[in-house]
């Protein structure tokens, strides 16, 4: 055999053997935030989807051990917004991402409806995917025409960044075919970078190793054990809670929240900022040491409040009151995001804060 | 869709290479340009526009230049040529740096904003279109036979995210004709796994422990030259991680690419140090910036101010931020001094070794420039590193466990290049266990993009 083939035959037929292993792909988790997912901020609209899934870093990292099955119902209003009903002419909106829009929770459950309860008075959820609520919010004609007394833009800590307030401008010819060609090289892309049976494999054999050794799962996932149970979150690191104020743009982002403020007042309506908790606020101690060296920064919400309270923007921190009920856990055990109790938590003092105000 | 990634790997590598063997030699060129603006488009449909233009009129002004007659026209179509290509880079890549700077002054405070993303590689193929056009202009090369040729060396897939930045001259013959030999194969794809290999295995482990030791408000004195040691390893195996994966796949098409490390950290002066690291860099450097300032011509003081200039355009070529400059301008110091001290490094011996860790050490004072967020942080680390901030806790064990593995394979061991040969049975089963783990990782626990495809 010639020297090239020494290599070449044992190279390629393992390679050819993890892809004939890899091919039929398995379809990603269907949850009911992909089932509805629609362009870049709503969902579809009038629509409502039943789905068993578990949580978000269970799925993706492949740990059976973790994961955990719950039922999810979904329901959308006729402009496509997580509401149970059409509400018209909200006084309250909150704008938001993920946690606002309640993924991984029951309809009942989500931040707006546990409001509704408690204040005896519709809440809108304006809850979207990912970024573009408040430019969404902005230009959203329903709102021109009767502008709400309160809107509360409540988006994660994660996403708090530098946003756009101008609402991108609708496509039209050439430029529509590109975008859409684009979004369409970008559909090809994650649906063959999704799981398959190879990477499963992978997944299963590593998570079953590092989960038995206690070693950390992933780059961004840790196992925390609060209450005495393992619970999956992102890293401290992959939370952003101490990242540097030029990494995650403070001035521009004050900047931005400050311009909201001055919109919104010119509309006659009351802004408030309050950013949404994730674990690493409320459970820092109960982290690896290793990921606890990021906590040695200061807060970036910290820096941000201080920033908003000499602009005169009004914010609300829910550090304390999560603090103080984060007994039983307030997140999905297998999920980045909360369960109904840390939801109910947020509601009440959310509606605590705005009930003065809406009266 | 990077070099490690599922899709790469098992899908659009096998049906590029897949297409190209199948269609006779005449095809090959389109095929690969046409697998590269796909590569690319996975990435950005938009940024893939900024390079064709860029391709296509670097190929036309270089068509014009080299049929022009005259110094005068000559000189002003290659200023056309290159003001395009720069302009078109400094747009992108360092206007906000200077705007931001020059809006401090009330004159200038009503520069608009913009931030632009950054095209994927536009510092390395603009590069190479601006060694074509020179190349083009000095008489050193001729053009491409067809746009089609030049196109698919401009963007060629395996280099076109970090380099190696590959001269037009150097690889117009391959452009009509290489030797697609089952050898060259072999050795290709065997480069490719030891780099994905380096990159996951080596360079995110470093990356996965240094990371958090850069977050410390304080590091103190122990953990700040342990971070600063994990990061000399880290971008190390990154990057040159990233070329053996991009020269591998190179040669699974044909070509031989230039070598683009070779052991740097085992070099005993500065001078050889930047003969050993980023080669294809350093290279254009010298022949397109350093030599035409005067090189070493015009005397000592001038030759020590081309060094200087060189290394600070060539920090600010890897970003638009005062860091890069200042890291340029530290190693443009070194290898001044070195030079006016005279220094020549000995040949072998304990002396020799002595010399290499010296280096090593400067060299990665250097990268605290290159890897703090900003120069704030930067002096901070470099108080820490000489006891302006106390001892501060010693590093954690698994972090001294980490250095102990990577630095002797820094220093003692043969690199990639070297071991591309290498047809033992144990070494084979040895890579091919390696990609195994590598694949692993990546799938699992996630791979950091390469740090160099960020410039």
């Amino acid at each position: 055999m010639s020297k090239e083939n020494k290599f070449l035959i044992p190279a390629l037929a393992v390679w050819i053997i993890l892809l004939a292993i890899s091919l039929n792909f398995q379809p990603s988790q269907r949850t009911a935030w992909l089932v509805l997912r629609q362009g870049n901020f709503k969902f579809k609209p009038d629509s409502r989807v039943q789905i068993s899934r578990c949580g978000d870093l269970s799925y993706t990292k492949g740990i059976k051990e973790l994961q955990e099955y719950r039922e999810e119902i979904f329901t959308t209003d006729k402009y496509g917004f997580r509401n149970l009903g059409d509400l018209e002419n909200p006084r309250a909106v909150v704008l938001g991402d993920s946690y606002a829009a309640g993924l991984g929770l029951n309809d009942p459950e989500t931040l707006t409806y546990q409001m509704t309860q408690i204040l005896g008075e519709p809440v809108y959820n304006y809850g979207g995917q990912m970024y573009g609520a408040p430019a969404e919010f902005l230009s959203d004609p329903r709102f021109q025409a009767h502008p709400p007394k309160i809107a509360i833009w409540a988006p994660v800590g994660r996403y708090t960044a530098p946003i756009s307030l101008e609402k991108l401008s609708p496509r039209s010819g050439f430029v529509r075919q590109w975008r859409n060609c684009a979004d369409l090289i970008k559909e090809i892309r994650d649906k063959l970078s999704r799981d398959n049976y190879l990477t499963v494999l992978f997944k299963k054999i590593v998570a079953f190793v590092l989960f038995k050794i206690g070693a950390p799962l992933s780059t961004n996932t840790e196992m925390i054990k609060v209450d005495g149970k393992n619970r999956l979150t992102l890293t401290l690191q992959a939370q952003l809670l101490c990242s540097s104020p030029g990494e995650r743009g403070l001035v521009p982002l004050a900047r931005n929240i400050v311009e909201l403020d001055q919109k919104l007042k010119a509309r006659n309506i009351h802004f408030i900022f309050a950013p949404l908790l994730e674990p690493g606020t409320v459970y820092a101690d109960f982290y690896s040491p290793a990921s606890k060296a990021y906590l040695q920064n200061p807060p970036f919400m910290a820096l941000l409040f201080a920033e908003l309270k000499k602009q005169g923007v009004d914010y609300l921190d829910l550090r304390d009151d999560f603090i103080k009920n984060r007994s039983p856990y307030l997140y999905l055990n297998d999920d980045s995001h909360w369960n109904p109790r840390g939801a109910k938590v947020a509601a009440q003092v959310l509606s605590d804060y705005i009930r003065p105000r809406l009266q | 869709m990077l070099f490690y990634d599922y899709p790469f790997i098992f899908i659009f590598l096998p049906v590029a290479l897949l297409v190209y063997y199948l269609l006779p030699r005449g095809l090959r060129n389109g095929w690969l340009f046409l697998s590269s603006c796909i590569f690319y488009s996975t990435f950005s449909l938009n940024f893939l526009l900024v390079l064709i233009s860029a391709a296509v009129l670097t190929q036309g002004l270089g068509l014009i230049l080299h049929r022009s007659r005259g110094q005068v026209p000559r000189k002003i179509w290659l200023s056309l040529a290159l003001s395009l290509n720069l302009g078109a880079l400094v747009w992108f890549k360092y206007y906000e740096m200077f705007a931001g700077n020059l809006r401090h002054w009330s004159v200038f405070s009503g520069l608009p904003f913009f931030k632009f993303a950054l095209p994927l590689g536009i510092s390395y193929y603009t590069f190479k279109n601006i060694s074509y056009l020179i190349d083009l202009y000095r008489g050193q090369t001729r053009p491409a036979q067809s746009l089609i040729d030049y196109a698919a060396y401009l963007t060629l897939f395996p280099q076109l995210i970090a380099g190696p930045i590959m001269r037009f001259q150097e690889i117009a013959g391959q452009m009509r004709k290489r030797p697609e030999t089952l050898g060259r194969f072999a050795d290709g794809f065997k480069l490719f796994l030891i780099g994905m290999s380096k990159k996951i295995l080596l360079a995110d482990s470093a990356a996965y422990f240094a990371n958090p030791l850069f977050e410390l408000a304080v590091p103190g004195f122990w953990r700040a030259w342990a971070s600063v040691f994990l990061y000399s390893a880290q971008i190390y195996f990154d990057f040159s991680g990233y070329s053996d994966m991009a020269i591998g796949l190179g040669m699974m098409f044909g070509f031989e690419f230039p070598q683009n490390f070779n052991s740097p950290y085992q070099a005993a002066s500065f001078s050889e140090f930047w003969r050993r690291w980023h080669m294809t860099l350093s290279r254009w450097l010298r022949d397109y910036l350093y030599i035409p300032l005067g090189g070493n011509r015009k005397g000592k003081a001038r030759t020590y101010l081309n060094l200087m200039l060189t290394m600070l355009l060539g920090g600010l070529w890897h970003g638009a931020s005062w860091n890069f400059m200042v890291w340029g301008g530290w190693h443009g110091a070194l290898l001044a001094i070195e030079r006016y001290l005279g220094i020549q490094p000995p040949e072998k011996g304990i002396g020799r070794k002595l010399r290499i860790v010296f280096n090593f050490i400067l060299i990665s004072i250097g990268w605290v420039f290159f890897r703090c967020k900003s120069f704030t942080q930067s002096l901070l680390w470099l108080k820490s590193m000489f006891l302006l901030e106390g001892l501060g806790p010693f590093f954690s064990l698994k972090v001294g466990a980490v250095l102990a593995v990577l630095l002797p394979i820094i220093f003692g061991f043969r690199n990639s290049w070297e071991l591309r040969s290498n047809y033992r049975y144990y070494w084979i089963i040895f890579i091919i266990g390696c990609f195994l783990l590598s694949l692993a990782v990546a799938y699992t626990k996630g791979a950091a993009p390469f740090v160099y495809a960020r410039f």
